[in-house]
């Protein structure tokens, strides 16, 4: 159990934060989602959205690109293959610790 | 606040429901089919009606469903992705197309073979028909997490089993089938795009994050 349990410690931290791993969650299920769904479904405020944003777009996670819809416009995210990766070796982390707790 | 990772990712699948706009161009697609079983009940020439629904079924599930894909991007980007954001979704992996592909095929090929042996079983296609759909609507409202499409999966079973059990025959059956679960699935997507629109507003990015 203890080496489950310190695996814990190798957790990346940029994802493990709440907010961001909301983020990353949702981009894993989709190829792409644009500002407002993940405002949305997120529930965080427009410039906290965008700062976790900011950070996980510097990791190398997702990828941001700046459209327009019409006239509107549009920031559309997606998660890139590195930010893959490291959110299922998280989830796997994660799922070893917790299955290695007591009941 | 620790989100439930796999949760949240089903809430991807819910949110394509949401609005009603698939479900109701679904229904409009099961509406033309039972318009076609209709025809072939009611037109006499066997000749040409018994061609038709091996034609005219294919033609109208794949001009249908090409027709519907456009009309609800075409419909979503007007009135959904404004209020509540867009989403793009990841084409489902070949395993799980072929995966699928196979069920169908099995499932249709053992239909027939029934058919074959025990003609007398026609008069039960409805039943066959609203078990069929009406599974896949249980699977939708478990991926989706979506109650209302529990209710139509029920609904279809119930549909297919009464236009058995009142008599009407496979293609008057099926054509009462259709037509009811059409009419249900147009319902049910008016209510949730009501409900939808008057629980959403047109939201607008702002400068706060760079733009």
């Amino acid at each position: 159990m203890g080496s489950e349990l310190r695996s814990m410690a190798g957790l990346d931290r940029l994802i493990h934060e709440p907010a961001r791993l909301m983020i990353m969650a949702i981009l894993y299920a989709v190829d792409s989602a644009d500002f407002i769904y993940l405002l949305r479904e997120t529930g965080l405020t427009k410039g906290n959205l965008s700062a976790h944003l900011s950070r996980l777009e510097e990791a190398g996670y997702i990828r941001i690109e700046k459209t327009f819809r019409g006239k509107v416009p549009q920031t559309i995210c997606s998660q890139t293959d590195v930010g893959r990766r490291a959110f299922e070796e998280y989830r796997a982390r994660l799922k070893r610790a917790v299955d290695a707790l007591p009941e | 606040m620790k989100p439930d990772i796999d949760r949240m990712m089903r809430r991807t699948w819910r949110y394509w429901y949401e609005d009603g706009l698939a479900e109701m161009a679904g229904g409009l697609i099961f509406l033309a089919i039972g318009l076609l079983f209709l025809f072939e009940a009611v037109s006499s020439p066997a000749l040409w009606s018994a061609g038709l629904s091996s034609i005219g079924l294919p033609v109208v599930v794949i001009a249908g469903s090409w027709l519907a894909s456009r009309v609800v991007g075409r419909l979503k980007s007007r009135l959904t992705y404004p209020r509540t954001g867009y989403v793009r979704y990841r084409r489902p992996r070949r395993r799980r197309a072929v995966r699928v592909a196979v069920s169908a095929g099995v499932t249709g090929a053992l239909v027939a073979f029934l058919l074959a042996m025990a003609p007398a079983s026609r008069a039960w296609i409805p039943t066959l028909q609203g078990v069929l759909i009406g599974t896949s609507f249980f699977y939708l409202g478990y991926t989706a997490d979506l109650t209302r499409f529990y209710i139509l999966g029920a609904l279809s079973v119930l549909v297919g089993v009464a236009a058995s059990l009142v008599g009407l025959g496979d293609v008057s059956g099926s054509a009462a089938y259709f037509t009811g679960v059409g009419l249900a699935l147009v319902g049910s997507g008016t209510c949730a795009l009501r409900a939808y629109l008057r629980a959403t507003a047109p939201l607008a990015e702002v400068e706060e994050h760079g733009q």
